[in-house]
């Protein structure tokens, strides 16, 4: 069982494609994989065919204590002329109050020096989900950004290369992209809904790994007002058993959505901070 | 239906961009400006598109020593303290404190140097490795009898040994000492034995760190930790693959910022901490020995300790124990003094800005609370750190966990001062700072967009880059 902990604490984390709840598998958000040539994600519905001989790079950081999800990156198979980075914020668990992809990109805008050169096109649709642009120009690289909304999450396309020619050819590529009419992705979502005024019943995690770590979980409350599904983001692995194992025991006020109740997505920061 | 996600209150933060102006020297035409212009070359697409550049390290800058003395503004008494405690982290320590130049005693019994500045010494006392390993002598001196591991040479870093697993398995991640006293004359009858080094290098459970520099360290200390959290929060981080957190304390929850995992509090529990662990040296934060053994423990304990002297005439620092006197060298140590500015360095600064860097070698923070030994608040610390963890990745993972941080997370390496540094990364594998830079990236390192960034820059661009970095 040491030797078990020490690698899970040694190796980076193997990307859940499924996390099981009490009755049905349920995607994750970094569950994305490469597979007959193209990128597919199942929690958000996508699939990305890669451009012809682009591979994938090396893997990004597993997701972090923030919310934040380095799904996938790609570069050419022999060089580096540019390079694609796929990521996504869970919205949850943002600093700032973000009204859509498009308030989210304006937000990134005002962080760049105002000597860049930035512009913000027109929005654009992509097999029929609209996605916000930005563009700006960094030390002779061009980045070019796009940014939509999925399951509260804003997931992020960059581009980035030192030739806008190869720029164009990967906004082209883009156009590829397909959305799943899977239910999945249309998951309502709805922020801040573990409060006590929603809670019926609450069973607290037990103490696990060290004191004062905060851990981001997402949760599935069915239309009845059970948690379906618990997806700690990070920790230690005893730490997310210890969330599991507690969180899927509570009960919620179903919630209602014109009348009628519905199922759920919601998220909150469970800490570890009592005496152990 | 639009969403409206969790708002949080939004502490100021500090620019990057603004704070970069405020850390180039002291000068204030050097504040970015608005429609920076530099030589064309420098923004000349890359024509090459392989994976790593062609840029080259300048190496160590030459020159006198960029730091190892104290804060300007210091008061008088504070001044002859720092004075004072510069001579107490010079001195050499024996197991008796009777061999002649080795004054102080309490060494071992087992120890990896015998003084504080002959790790910490270079390009002054209180930096990092010398580019000659004293760990080479100190193996054999005054009798002592051991086998210099192999991982030590005289022209590599100075090192210290960790082991990732115990013999049973579970996590270890505590320091080995290099050596013991035994042979040495004054060890007495102390006989006991180096660990294995060989067979836990075969294993592979074996990890090293060298020396942080301690320069600056006191207003590192005095950054509120508010600043530092709120510092993570930069929305420009998701597009660079970039997150970060503090480690803390177990104790109160603070916000914990020394050592290459910010694992430790204070400077005060730093120097106790290593005074123990590398010298051997029991003192009144941590007064036991870490070995027992009958016959090797010949002092009363703890070994360092307050001098309860009645004579008047002693200095603060003379009533202060090794401890306390290593702590104030390190807080009252002005931070590294950077190069003048060239037309060169500072468009390197621009470019380290522009493809990511910054996000987590933030230029600046301010210690917003007052900083006692000058009465300043509110100061500037051009540390290049933003104090936080990051995964790294499996490339530099060193498998140990400390507090927070698991094995493949580690401190944001503050960057001043770098430019007089010989050895990189925790290990010091290399004294190369484009191998260190490309060994920022792994199959799980935050760092990779950044590199990449790096590497897609024109040669030119990326030498700028370097240059900039060897002027810090």
């Amino acid at each position: 069982m040491a030797i078990a902990l020490l690698a899970a604490i040694v190796a980076v984390p193997a990307r859940e494609l499924r996390d099981t709840g009490p009755t049905k598998v349920y995607p994750l958000p970094e569950g994305g994989r490469v597979s007959r040539g193209a990128y597919r994600n199942e929690y958000f519905g996508l699939v990305y065919p890669l451009p012809t001989d682009w591979v994938e790079d090396v893997q990004g950081p597993p997701p972090s204590t923030t919310g934040y999800y380095a799904l996938a990156a790609f570069k050419p198979r022999d060089s580096l002329a540019a390079t694609i980075w796929i990521a996504a914020q869970d919205n949850f668990f943002t600093t700032r109050q973000v009204d859509s992809a498009a308030d989210f990109l304006e937000q990134m805008k005002r962080q760049l020096v105002p000597a860049l050169s930035t512009k913000s096109p027109p929005q654009i649709r992509v097999a029929g989900q609209s996605f916000a642009r930005l563009d700006y120009a960094a030390a002779g690289l061009h980045h070019v950004v796009l940014a939509t909304e999925i399951r509260c999450h804003t997931v992020v396309f960059s581009l980035t290369s030192a030739s806008m020619a190869q720029i164009e050819k990967l906004l082209a590529s883009l156009d590829r992209i397909t959305f799943s009419s899977k239910t999945s992705r249309r998951q309502v979502c709805v922020p801040e809904y573990a409060t006590g005024e929603h809670m019926i019943h609450r069973v607290e995690p037990a103490a696990a790994g060290p004191r004062f770590s905060s851990i981001p979980v997402r949760i599935i409350i069915d239309a009845k007002g059970v948690v379906k599904h618990v997806h700690p983001i990070g920790g230690l692995p005893e730490q997310a058993e210890s969330v599991r194992e507690a969180l899927v025991q509570w009960r919620f006020k179903p919630y209602l959505l014109n009348g009628n109740p519905v199922a759920i997505e919601t998220g909150l920061i469970v800490q570890f901070s009592r005496d152990q | 239906m639009q969403m409206h996600y969790r708002k949080h209150v939004w502490p100021s933060i500090v620019s990057q961009i603004a704070v970069l102006s405020l850390a180039i020297g002291p000068c204030a035409d050097l504040a970015l400006p608005q429609n920076t212009s530099f030589p064309a070359s420098t923004l000349t697409a890359s024509t090459t598109f392989g994976t790593t550049t062609l840029a080259k390290d300048p190496g160590v800058r030459g020159g006198s020593a960029g730091a190892g003395g104290p804060l300007p503004g210091l008061t008088s008494s504070y001044a002859d303290f720092f004075t004072a405690a510069l001579g107490r982290f010079e001195e050499v320590d024996s197991v008796s404190g009777t061999m002649p130049g080795e004054q102080g005693s309490g060494l071992g019994p087992r120890f990896n140097a015998n003084s504080c500045s002959s790790c910490h010494a270079f390009p002054a006392v209180g930096g990092s490795s010398p580019a000659s390993n004293p760990q080479v002598a100190v193996a054999r001196l005054d009798g002592a009898q051991n086998t210099l591991p192999t991982f030590i040479a005289i022209d590599g870093p100075v090192r210290e040994a960790r082991f990732i697993r115990k013999p049973d398995g579970s996590p270890d991640g505590g320091v080995h000492d290099l050596f013991v006293i035994t042979g040495r004359s004054d060890a007495g009858a102390c006989n006991i034995s180096q660990p294995d080094f060989a067979a836990a290098l075969a294993n592979h459970n074996v990890i090293f760190r060298i020396p942080t520099p301690i320069f600056g360290a006191g207003l590192v200390e005095s950054i509120a930790d508010d600043v530092i959290v709120a510092n993570a929060a930069n929305p420009l981080k998701v597009l660079a693959g970039i997150s970060g957190r503090p480690n803390r304390s177990g104790n109160d929850g603070t916000v914990t910022r020394f050592g290459w995992k910010a694992q430790n509090k204070s400077l005060l529990i730093f120097s106790g901490e290593a005074y123990n662990v590398e010298q051997g040296v029991t003192n009144e934060l941590f007064p036991n020995e870490r070995d027992n053994t009958p016959g090797c423990v010949p002092n009363a304990l703890p070994e360092d300790a307050t001098n309860l002297t009645t004579d008047a005439t002693y200095l603060p620092s003379g009533y202060s124990s090794d401890t306390v006197n290593f702590a104030m060298f390190a807080r009252l140590s002005a931070p590294p003094v950077p190069a003048p500015p060239t037309t060169a360095t500072t468009a390197g600064a621009i470019i380290f800005s522009q493809i990511g860097c910054t996000l987590c070698h933030t230029p600046a923070l301010r210690t917003r609370t007052t900083f006692k030994p000058t009465g300043r608040s509110n100061v500037t610390v051009p540390a290049f750190s933003d104090f936080l963890l990051h995964n790294m990745g499996s490339n530099l993972a060193d498998n140990v966990s400390q507090g927070l941080a698991t094995g493949n997370e580690f401190r944001t390496a503050p960057l001043w001062g770098l430019g007089q540094r010989i050895f990189f990364l925790h290990d010091g594998r290399t004294r190369d700072l484009v191998d260190a830079i490309e060994e920022h990236r792994g199959e799980g390192s935050e760092a990779n967009q950044v590199i990449n960034n790096f590497n897609q820059l024109s040669q030119a661009a990326a030498q700028a880059l370097l240059d900039f970095l060897r002027s810090l």
